[in-house]
């Protein structure tokens, strides 16, 4: 899993390439960039918006103020008109009347408080106080009077302020008289009181810098009003910046004394009067709470660009370290990649090499082990055969030794080859080393199959080989054979079980094959030898008992053996009964090979009573011909009494074909046997044609179910079934239950769950020599393993 | 109190007031008696400080006193002049300049004034201050060149007079040259204001104005420093014009100088102590210096 995840990784890292990581890191500073113009941009722009906002408001607020002082102005100036009215009136009259009528205007008037009336040479006619006049307001009363008389006489001037003590408020206002058009009779001097505006204005605050001024026509100025109060100084002319403006009312910025600080400057002309009103600021004041503002906002949003800058930096750096990073891991990853191919490529070889025969091709020790393991795993849940093979050439080491190794390895792939062709593909084949190959059948449907595929075998290997490095040859060989489960449960034991039989198979006659259960092999000893040989095996005591335990499946302890004969053959070896037994039966010697079991049982048991081992009963066969013999039972019994033996120390064992022959008699034996003591059972049940109603009107205490019905029992259901049924119907019938051939631990778990009460087979003992079962009195507990 | 007599009497007063308009070289009698004062703070709060001199005038001379609003000390003067003020409060300069262009106007009665933080107890004189906010660290007249200026009234003797004579002449050179921006307040209330208030840097005040502001706790002493003091001034004098009646100019000088308690009230409300007979001789000085070009 981690290298499937690490194939990921990998993938993933091909696919940040040196573009992509580029793409990346453009993407960052683009971002960045991108959000301080934003940014910068936003701000410098609210800024400029604001700093017109700011103007524009000063403007409208200097303008306001400019036409409310102006509009004053008019009030004060048009009242000059009454005064002109009145002085007219007195021009005509010089009556004492006129005189007191201005001398109370005046004295009610803030805003005079002094009027001369001049006669159309400049000679002073009427004074409200007395004075003398300045020679500068001479000069302006003669010019005005001049210009009077001119084409575009004007109705109304201002004159300049006096710089003496008394008179530095004194603003000189000359009206043409008649005021009325027509010629000159005179002209109407009034002095406005500065004071008067100042007490109207004082208290408006237009800042630091705010100035408010009354101009004459051509700009110049008459009067600045400031925060404090009126200012008196330097008469700076603001010809440069108004003459210019024909507008009546209006905004621009100037400059204002030759300080060269820009001013913002609203103004508002006088309609009726050559008068104008200028309020004025200087931008820096106006502007200086929002240059302090934007100051702040600036100094805020650099130190942001430089944050955004910074962690800008920052990522770049990292995205760098991380592509290094990303980089090296993608290296290592390569490697390690291609290290791991390496591994996996000499794993595989070095595993072919330990799996495999260099020399045959054939699967090794181990490997066949492996695969053995395996197929044996699957063969507990089939219901097909296993078989084991093994198979070893006679004479190899002479063909060697003789013939060179080159010829002895080209005769071993040789026969490997021929192995190959002669199995199938499923069949696991393997060389163990030398001239020793080992088979491992699968999955055969029956067991004889095992004879035909050795049969099969022997015959292809021993065909001749020829030109083997310019040699012919022939090889005989010898098979071992042992089969699963009967032979063993596990590769270990079949291998050493097959092992065994190809020795035996070496023994007896090369170039065969040999089971390792000796039952299945076929005796090659002629028939007729056996026949005319047995009386005196009998007679010589060629013949021997095994005894195969019957174990109880409630304490699993050996209750009772079954005695089977061996004939120990001097030529042949050890035959089984299957080999002698039915040419006994034939011949007649059935009957004294049926005594002398019977002798030798008692001889035995009688050996183990003596010995003072704790007894079990032991079952011996009673063929049919036995059956025949009326005084069977009385001989036995006699025999028991011989060896002094109780009768319940034997059991005889009855197939149902060796009853149905001559039921009365065998029924007759079968009571006198059941009545002095002796158990009689019923063997190969399952195999014949009878049923259990019929059985159980015979003395059958004991039923033994045949061995073909266990074989399948965890396979096949209807095996089962008739297992169980009979287990449960046999206890009803008050019998008791054997189940023979018990070869695997499954099987004797279903069996006990099933109630049988005993069972027997080579899951617990194959028959044993007398002196084996001995010991297994001794010890008769059968732990199942 | 509608007696016959009364009657008679005031008949007898529009009837010579008429006789008056029609001649006017014979001496006026002016009923009701027209009173004004210069612009010292706001004009309500100056004539209800007078009020009970007005009474009492009113009560000594038998008739009313009308009050005639002066928008600068140069109302009262041209209102002395033409006629249309008959007495009136005015500071020695004003007196000055008027009494200039008509000696008949005629200083009568000064005060002293009761002693403050500037004033001496008793003193007849006062003086013009140049007064800076201690704050703003301008503690010499040399750190004043080039810093705004306050002055009050171009007719104030402290307030502007004496500074542009004497001051000019002690620096050398006219107070809108050594000063930046020289502007007139209006009044001395108001130039100690924007003093206070920062617009300007200095201020010329007269000492007994400085003392009533501080009096007032609209500044403490301890925020303002003198930086110069001028030689002393006499007291503002009230004054008449010379066309009233003899008559009429003796009962007013009586009325000035007696004991009555609308006298000592008026006296208190405006810190002064007493009234004191005063003439022409003594703001004599004060002429001379007007006199002089400017």
């Amino acid at each position: 899993m981690p290298i499937l995840s690490n194939n990921k990784l990998t993938r993933l890292l091909h696919a940040l390439t040196q573009n992509n990581w580029l793409r990346l890191n453009a993407s960052l500073v683009m971002i960045s960039a991108l959000l301080l113009l934003a940014i910068w941009t936003t701000t410098l722009q609210r800024s400029r918006q604001e700093e017109a906002l700011v103007i524009a408001n000063a403007r409208t607020t200097q303008l306001n103020l400019a036409i409310i002082v102006s509009e004053n102005l008019r009030q004060v100036l048009d009242r000059g008109n009454l005064y002109a009215l009145v002085a007219a009136e007195w021009m005509n009259s010089h009556s004492r009347s006129s005189e007191v009528r201005m001398s109370t205007m005046l004295a009610g008037d803030r805003a005079y408080n002094r009027m001369v009336i001049h006669d159309p040479q400049g000679k002073q006619l009427y004074a409200s106080s007395p004075a003398t006049r300045n020679p500068a307001m001479q000069a302006a009363l003669d010019r005005f009077i001049a210009d009077s008389r001119g084409p575009a006489p004007p109705s109304l001037r201002v004159a300049r302020i006096s710089e003496s003590f008394g008179e530095t408020w004194h603003l000189p206002i000359l009206l043409r008289l008649p005021y009325h058009e027509g010629a000159l009779e005179g002209v109407l001097e009034l002095t406005l009181d500065l004071g008067y505006l100042l007490r109207l204005y004082q208290d408006i605050d237009i800042g630091r810098t705010g100035i408010i001024q009354i101009l004459t026509a051509d700009g110049e100025e008459i009067i600045r009003g400031r925060r404090g109060g009126l200012e008196i100084g330097s008469q700076d002319s603001m010809a440069s910046a108004l003459t210019a403006i024909k507008e009546r009312q209006g905004s621009l910025e100037g400059v204002l004394f030759g300080d060269n600080r820009p001013n913002e400057i609203s103004f508002q002309r006088l309609d009726s009067h050559p008068l104008t009103v200028a309020v004025s600021q200087e931008r820096e004041d106006l502007l200086a709470a929002f240059k302090a503002r934007k100051a702040r906002h600036l100094t805020t949003i650099s130190i942001l660009t430089v944050i955004v800058v910074g962690l800008t930096v920052w990522g770049v750096l990292m995205i760098r370290r991380q592509r290094l990073n990303f980089e090296a891991i993608a290296r290592s990853e390569e490697e390690k990649r291609a290290l791991i191919d390496q591994l996996e490529e000499e794993k595989r070889r070095a595993y072919e090499l330990a799996s495999h025969d260099h020399l045959t091709g054939l699967v090794n020790r181990r490997m066949f082990m492996e695969l053995g393991a395996s197929h044996l795993a699957r063969a507990r849940r089939s219901r097909q055969h296993y078989a084991l093979m093994f198979v070893d050439l006679d004479r190899f080491k002479a063909i060697n030794d003789s013939l060179g190794h080159r010829v002895g390895d080209l005769l071993l792939q040789l026969v490997g080859q021929r192995l190959r062709q002669s199995l199938r593909a499923s069949d696991v084949i393997g060389r163990f080393g030398g001239d020793e190959f080992v088979v491992l059948l699968t999955g055969l449907e029956q067991e004889t199959d095992v004879v035909e595929i050795a049969n099969n075998l022997v015959e292809n290997i021993t065909r001749p080989c020829t030109n083997l490095d310019g040699h012919d040859v022939q090889v005989g060989l010898s098979i071992g054979v042992a089969l699963y489960p009967r032979d063993g449960q596990d590769l270990d034991t079949l291998i050493r079980h097959a092992d065994a039989a190809m020795y035996q198979s070496k023994k007896v006659s090369r170039g065969t094959f040999t089971f390792f259960d000796p039952a299945l092999n076929v005796n090659k000893a002629h028939e007729f030898d056996l026949e005319q040989r047995l009386p005196k095996a009998i007679a010589e005591d060629e013949l021997i008992l095994h005894y195969q335990p019957k174990v109880d499946l409630q304490n699993f302890r050996v209750v009772g053996f079954e005695a089977l004969v061996r004939w120990q053959h001097p030529e042949h070896g050890l035959i089984f009964p299957g080999d002698f037994i039915p040419m006994a039966e034939g011949t007649g010697q059935i009957v004294s090979l049926g005594n002398w079991v019977l002798e030798a049982a008692c001889r035995q048991l009688a050996a183990w009573q003596n010995e003072g081992l704790p007894l079990v009963p032991v079952a011996v066969n009673l063929s049919a011909r036995q059956l025949r013999e009326t005084a069977l039972a009385a001989r036995i019994l006699n025999k028991l009494a011989e060896y002094g033996l109780k009768p319940s120390l034997l059991q005889v064992e009855v197939t149902e074909s060796s009853l149905v022959e001559n039921i009365e008699i065998a029924g007759g034996i079968l009571d006198d046997l059941v009545k002095a003591g002796i158990s009689v059972a019923l063997d190969d049940f399952g195999n014949g044609f009878s049923s259990l109603g019929y059985i159980k009107t015979l003395p059958i205490d004991t039923i033994k179910i045949d061995r073909t019905f266990v074989r399948d029992i965890i396979n096949s259901p209807d095996d089962a079934i008739i297992v169980e049924s009979t287990i449960i119907l046999a206890h009803n019938l008050g019998m008791h239950v054997i189940a023979e051939g018990i070869e695997t631990r499954d099987q004797l778990m279903h069996l006990k769950t099933a109630g049988c009460d005993e069972v027997q087979g080579y899951y617990f003992s194959r028959p044993i020599p007398a002196a084996e079962a001995s010991g297994m009195l001794l010890q008769p507990t059968r732990t199942p393993t | 109190m509608t007696s016959p007599f009364k009657v008679l009497i005031a008949l007898a007063l529009s009837l010579a007031v008429s006789v008056a308009h029609a001649t006017p070289r014979a001496c006026e009698d002016p009923n009701p008696l027209r009173f004004s004062l210069i612009p010292r703070t706001d004009l309500a709060k100056q004539l209800e400080e007078h009020r009970p001199l007005l009474q009492h005038l009113e009560r000594a001379l038998g008739r009313k006193v009308s009050v005639v609003q002066a928008s600068s000390y140069s109302t009262v003067i041209e209102g002395l002049l033409a006629g249309t003020i008959d007495l009136a409060s005015m500071g020695p300069a004003s007196y000055s300049i008027a009494k200039n262009r008509d000696p008949s106007i005629t200083a009568f009665v000064s005060w002293t004034m009761q002693p403050g933080t500037f004033v001496e107890d008793g003193a007849r004189f006062y003086n013009s201050l140049l007064i800076t906010r201690r704050d703003s660290g301008l503690d010499s007249v040399a750190k004043l060149q080039g810093r705004n200026l306050s002055l009050t009234d171009p007719a104030s003797t402290s307030g502007a007079v004496i500074p542009r004579a004497e001051f000019s002449a002690q620096v050398g050179v006219p107070l809108q040259d050594y000063f930046g921006q020289v502007t007139f307040s209006g009044s001395h209330d108001r130039s100690v204001e924007v003093l206070r208030k920062g617009y300007v840097d200095a201020a010329f005040v007269a000492s007994e104005h400085l003392d009533e502001v501080i009096r007032q706790g609209r500044i403490k002493a301890s925020e303002i420093q003198v930086l110069w003091k001028s030689r002393p001034i006499p007291h503002d004098p009230f004054v008449f014009r010379g066309k009233l009646c003899p008559d009429l100019q003796d009962k007013i000088r009586r009325a000035f100088l007696s004991e009555s308690p609308e006298i000592k009230k008026m006296l208190t409300n405006r810190k002064a102590q007493r009234f004191i007979p005063v003439s022409d001789e003594d703001y004599k000085a004060l002429r001379g210096i007007l006199a002089q070009p400017q």
